[in-house]
């Protein structure tokens, strides 16, 4: 038999349990703080899990983030380094991010929020045409998640390019690595889609000078994680014209204050952490697997190099 | 040689003049009310021509419409016979359409109305997340621009069915057709957009019979034409909660007047008929081809049926 102890954000772990217990029924789950003997504890099931917690189990045999991000166990300094830690990677919640960010581009194209105040003045302006071959999407980020959202770019019509830390040929997508790399993409991208992985090397990458390399009038999408942007930067190139637009999903604190002053700002749409939500149903089948991978001792699916972060 | 009759209110006739002369360079385009003498005119691109204008064209042979739409030719009362009638098909107005589509039916699958409500209040709320694969879209009417949509709707992992009059085939997209086959088709469809042409079949078909077949909480997308759909009964339906929402960019009378309560209704979300518009750019090369065509006596393309008028 299996233990699985589960810890879940703030939320309850029981509709999580039951979807686990569905594909397999075997598995002995508990919630955490009651996970009973912490010696008999095989398998670590986290999101936000309080640090220090993972080091209490001397027999863990796996870690498994139950988000995209793994940060949030990296992080904890006294994270047992030797137990293999994987991501969730579930096409369902590939599919929900990859939603995310195109209808955002859609938003920020289409000029929702401008529409929107018309319709509290009840003003007709029909004067606008909308060319989708102006939009070239720049992905941050070639992972599982930037894969999905290219693909899906490249299905419905618009222009895609990426760039990611080592080098990867995608069909259809002109691909990019390293600083020059970067420099070169965002010369002809005015969507930048942030999907980076939370590591020291992309701790405010989403700056001033980064935006000062994309073309004017430009719009920055950002559903990695909040310290990837530098929050007074994005308001300055709001401000200069630099950046036309955002969409953002994280932010540095969560959830956002709520005296922060984007929520205020109207070029800037705002949503609480929802743009990948993990589905249970599929994403369970994805963990269960790993769960047997590592009893039969097979290679584990979203195994996270601990070296580089992701 | 022979004229072209230009008008509309909408598209600027040098810019038209322009495009259409790196094709035709010695191009004789009359804009109206200026046209000269009148029988030297073969060919009209237009949109709305005020009535009765057509039969003063004695040598017209060829209308040409200057968007997908032909039902504001099919309004004159003096159509002169023999004379061929055609639309635009602009693949660049297609990808305008979709985009437009794909917004709305993301903003309605991902709850962006509610997300916006909150974002108003400073309110940081995730709500219980929607599940793409079991959402149903539905098309009302599979000419070239529902064509696309349904393809792209599909792509992004939802659930699509279409229907139109007589029966077509799409991969990936359930195909229902004639009146028999509507009913089932309504009762699958929890996001029903409307590409229909306007004909005498089409007009009132979004009325409180055929919503009452949508399951309770759907949602209306309309960017056909105002006339498809019985605004009281859309309105009943909104306020019963039989319909959770509708975007619309058409109306029976635009612009939409200041007092008609789609404006201030909080399901319904208001566009000033910016979904598509043609584009002089992507469809001058057709339209000099048509004209070509009709001066040395032969048929163009995109010829529309006066029995089905579409």
């Amino acid at each position: 038999m299996t233990n699985v102890m589960i810890k879940v954000g703030d939320e309850s772990a029981e509709s999580y349990i039951g979807a686990l217990k569905h594909v397999d029924p075997s598995l002995n789950i508990l919630e955490w703080p009651n996970y009973g003997n912490p010696d008999e504890v095989d398998v670590a099931m986290v999101w936000k899990l309080p640090h220090g917690e993972l080091r209490k189990f001397p027999n863990l045999k796996l870690v498994i983030s139950m988000a995209a991000g793994v940060d949030h166990v990296l992080s904890d300094p006294h994270y047992p380094k030797d137990i293999p830690l994987v991501r969730v990677t579930d096409p369902h919640m590939a599919r929900s991010m990859a939603h995310w960010f195109i209808m955002n581009i859609l938003q920020l194209h289409r000029e929702t929020n401008y529409y929107n105040s018309l319709r509290l003045k009840k003003i007709w302006a029909s004067d606008k045409a909308f060319d989708t071959d102006s939009i070239c999407v720049g992905i941050m980020g070639l992972g599982y998640l930037g894969v999905h959202l290219a693909t899906m770019l490249l299905n419905i019509g618009l222009r895609v390019q990426g760039w990611s830390r080592t080098s990867k040929k995608l069909e259809g997508i002109r691909s990019f690595t390293g600083d020059d790399g970067l420099a070169e993409m965002l010369k002809t991208t005015n969507y930048l889609a942030c999907l980076l992985p939370d590591t020291p090397a992309t701790k405010g990458i989403l700056d001033r000078s980064l935006f000062e390399k994309m073309p004017k009038d430009s719009f920055l999408l950002n559903a990695g994680r909040g310290n990837q942007l530098v929050e007074k930067d994005l308001t300055m190139a709001l401000d200069n014209g630099q950046i036309k637009g955002a969409a953002l999903d994280v932010f540095i604190e969560e959830p956002l204050p709520q005296n922060h002053p984007f929520w205020n700002d109207h070029r800037i749409i705002i949503t609480p952490h929802h743009a990948a939500e993990v589905f249970m149903p599929s994403a369970a089948k994805a963990f269960v697997e790993n769960i047997e991978r590592v009893r039969s001792g097979q290679p584990l699916k979203g195994l996270v190099n601990q070296e580089v972060g992701y | 040689m022979p004229a072209v009759l230009f008008y509309s209110p909408n598209d600027s006739p040098t810019e038209w003049e322009r495009q259409l002369r790196d094709f035709i360079p010695n191009l004789d385009m009359r804009v109206w009310p200026d046209i000269g003498d009148p029988n030297d005119i073969e060919f009209a691109l237009v949109w709305k021509l005020p009535p009765g204008n057509y039969e003063k064209l004695a040598n017209l042979r060829c209308i040409c419409s200057l968007g997908q739409g032909v039902d504001h030719i099919f309004t004159e009362a003096e159509l002169p016979p023999h004379v061929h009638i055609m639309r635009l098909v602009d693949p660049w107005m297609a990808q305008a359409m979709s985009e437009w589509i794909l917004l709305q039916v993301l903003r309605f699958h991902r709850q962006v109305p509610e997300y916006e409500d909150l974002e108003k209040q400073f309110k940081w709320k995730v709500l219980p997340p929607p599940e793409t694969s079991k959402c149903a879209v539905g098309i009302l009417g599979l000419g070239e621009l529902g064509r696309d949509a349904a393809r792209k709707i599909s792509a992004l992992g939802f659930k699509v069915a279409g229907w139109s009059r007589t029966e077509k085939e799409i991969e990936g997209v359930e195909c229902f057709y004639g009146e028999k086959q509507l009913e089932v088709f309504l009762n699958r469809t929890k996001i029903l957009c409307c590409l229909l042409p306007l004909t005498p079949k089409t007009t009132g078909i979004i009325n409180s019979k055929t919503i009452s077949r949508l399951p309770r909480g759907s949602y209306i997308v309309n960017a056909g034409r105002g006339q498809h759909v019985v605004d009281k009964c859309l309105l009943r339906a909104l306020d019963t909660g039989h319909l959770a929402g509708a975007a619309l960019d058409v109306f029976n009378e635009e612009p939409l007047p200041s007092q008609h309560p789609y404006w201030a209704h909080p399901k319904v979300s208001v566009w000033p008929h910016v979904s598509a518009q043609s584009n002089a750019d992507s469809a001058a090369e057709q339209v000099a081809d048509a004209i070509g065509k009709v001066f040395s006596g032969t048929a163009p393309n995109n010829l529309v049926s006066r029995e089905q008028q579409y």
